[in-house]
């Protein structure tokens, strides 16, 4: 067992082989030499690190991808399985803390769910549908937006 | 090696945040990297902060460029217009088109009627896409399955749409078929039978990497096969050779019956010159019939041979496995 400590003080007792999805944790257990010792998490809250431990757990079996050799199409592609899809139904703050976790932490799969997440709340929406889902102002001016929209143009062919 | 700068923390209390104001820029780059071109133009309308990011992101990253996916199209509407701009602007770096077509939605039951012919058009063409070597189109695959429904604009444009996919695909100079193989040929039944719309008319070389009948069928009976006119293929592939289709019994017997006049058809791959069959008998580990005691499909009967050179005047190369070749 491995004991991580969140940057709000909580300790974790978790499995060797679910902590090690992590890289940053991995490669820290190797330099200590010695699993028992405890390892801070200083960047990541007790929240978040208990909901990215709980992906580690379920994923711990998993093979580690090698994605140099997907085509760039199978790359861009955004499926999710349906876990983590229901794993990632959580609001957009724990959202993005999960993806900043994932990245501090270096679990590469984590990091991809999360990104495919908001990349999917994206993708297929308007302009305006974006603004709308993400609580972002319009701060064009109507002669900057009908530039860009003049921009486009040539992909809308409306 | 992440650095801990990456890790900033969200402090907001609202529920909807600006992933761009919250995401260090490489991680919002990571997940613009999954909405595709030209889907991520439209991004720049959000707002200045995401109209600069994303300029910053398309000039500095050609991958933008690779892959053109229109599935998730937001306007839902491709045109050749489209097609061709989107072409342009990747600047030689597109690799792949992915396109979703299904039928459009009709409101009239005697619109459907008038248009049945048309919507069968659209039916076969459900997902192509085509890959690309620097600019130039080298192949493409189909599927009927679709999980998007791109909105086609109603009652009009359809022709010009698909001429302008048929103008891509007779740029294409190699295709490779797995089990589309099917699809692929019902297509160019279907299209070849229209003068108007032939399909793959400067292709070269063709893959088709499953057990295949086209050597019999060229073999035997053109007729088969003759709706497909590639009159600029020079090879064909088939990786999968399975002697149990080639009845070479067959062969000699339609030979016997049909050589009076097999001069006078017409040949549909009249510039082949190369014809490779991996022979999957001579496999030991691909073939489980160790017992079997017909012949292998390397020693090809005589006129087998001669059938095909018949029917294919320009061949040069016969290539079974072990290499045959005839000339």
């Amino acid at each position: 067992m491995v004991k991580l400590t969140s940057s709000d003080g909580e300790s974790f007792d978790v499995e060797k082989d679910v902590a090690e999805r992590s890289v940053l944790i991995k490669n820290m257990i190797e330099d200590v030499g010695d699993a028992s010792t405890e390892i801070p998490i200083p960047n990541v809250t007790a929240n978040v690190l208990k909901k990215v431990l709980e992906w580690c757990e379920h994923h711990k079996s998993d093979p580690i991808a090698a994605n140099e050799d997907d085509t760039d199409a199978r790359k861009k592609s955004t499926d999710i399985d349906e876990w983590d899809q229901k794993f990632m139904q959580v609001d957009q703050e724990m959202l993005f803390e999960i993806i900043l976790a994932a990245n501090y932490l270096d679990i590469k799969a984590l990091l991809e769910v999360g990104c495919k997440t908001v990349a999917n709340m994206i993708k297929g929406k308007t302009p305006e549908e974006i603004r709308r889902t993400f609580n972002i102002q319009n701060d064009f001016t109507p002669e900057e937006e009908a530039q860009i929209r003049r921009e486009n143009e040539w992909a809308e062919d409306r | 090696m992440p650095s801990p700068d990456h890790n900033k923390h969200v402090t907001s209390s609202s529920m909807t945040l600006d992933p761009l104001r919250v995401l260090p820029p490489e991680l919002f780059s990571q997940v613009a990297d999954y909405v595709s071109y030209p889907s991520i133009m439209f991004l720049r309308e959000v707002s200045k902060e995401w109209n600069n990011t994303i300029s910053k992101l398309l000039s500095s990253s050609p991958e933008c460029y690779s892959v053109l996916d229109f599935r998730s199209f937001p306007h839902g509407r491709i045109t050749p217009n489209v097609l061709v701009q989107s072409i342009m602007k990747s600047q030689g770096r597109l690799r792949s088109i992915l396109l979703h077509t299904s039928s459009p939605k009709l409101e009239k039951d005697d619109e459907i009627s008038q248009w049945h012919h048309k919507w069968d058009k659209l039916f076969v063409l459900r997902s192509t896409a085509l890959v690309f070597q620097r600019e130039n189109p080298v192949g493409f695959f189909l599927r009927r399955s679709s999980d998007f429904d791109l909105s086609v604009p109603l009652l009009e444009g359809h022709d010009e749409y698909l001429r302008g996919i048929w103008d891509i695909m007779n740029n294409v100079r190699e295709i490779s078929v797995g089990p589309d193989l099917n699809e692929l040929l019902d297509d160019l039944k279907l299209y070849q039978t229209e003068k108007s719309l032939r399909l793959l008319q400067n292709l070269e070389i063709l893959h088709i990497n499953m057990v295949s009948l086209v050597p019999l069928l060229l073999a035997l009976d053109m007729t088969f096969l003759s709706f497909i006119s590639l009159p600029n293929l020079r090879e064909l592939h088939t990786d999968w050779w399975d002697d149990d289709v080639l009845e070479f019994s067959s062969v000699e017997q339609f030979a016997s019956q049909q050589s009076v006049d097999a001069n006078k058809r017409k040949s549909f791959f009249p510039n082949l010159r190369v014809l490779k069959m991996a022979d999957m008998r001579s496999n030991s580990a691909g073939h489980s019939e160790k017992e079997d005691s017909r012949l292998s499909a390397k020693v090809l009967p005589v006129s087998f041979i001669a059938v095909l050179r018949q029917r294919l005047p320009s061949l040069k190369v016969l290539d079974i496995s072990n290499s045959i070749t005839i000339e």
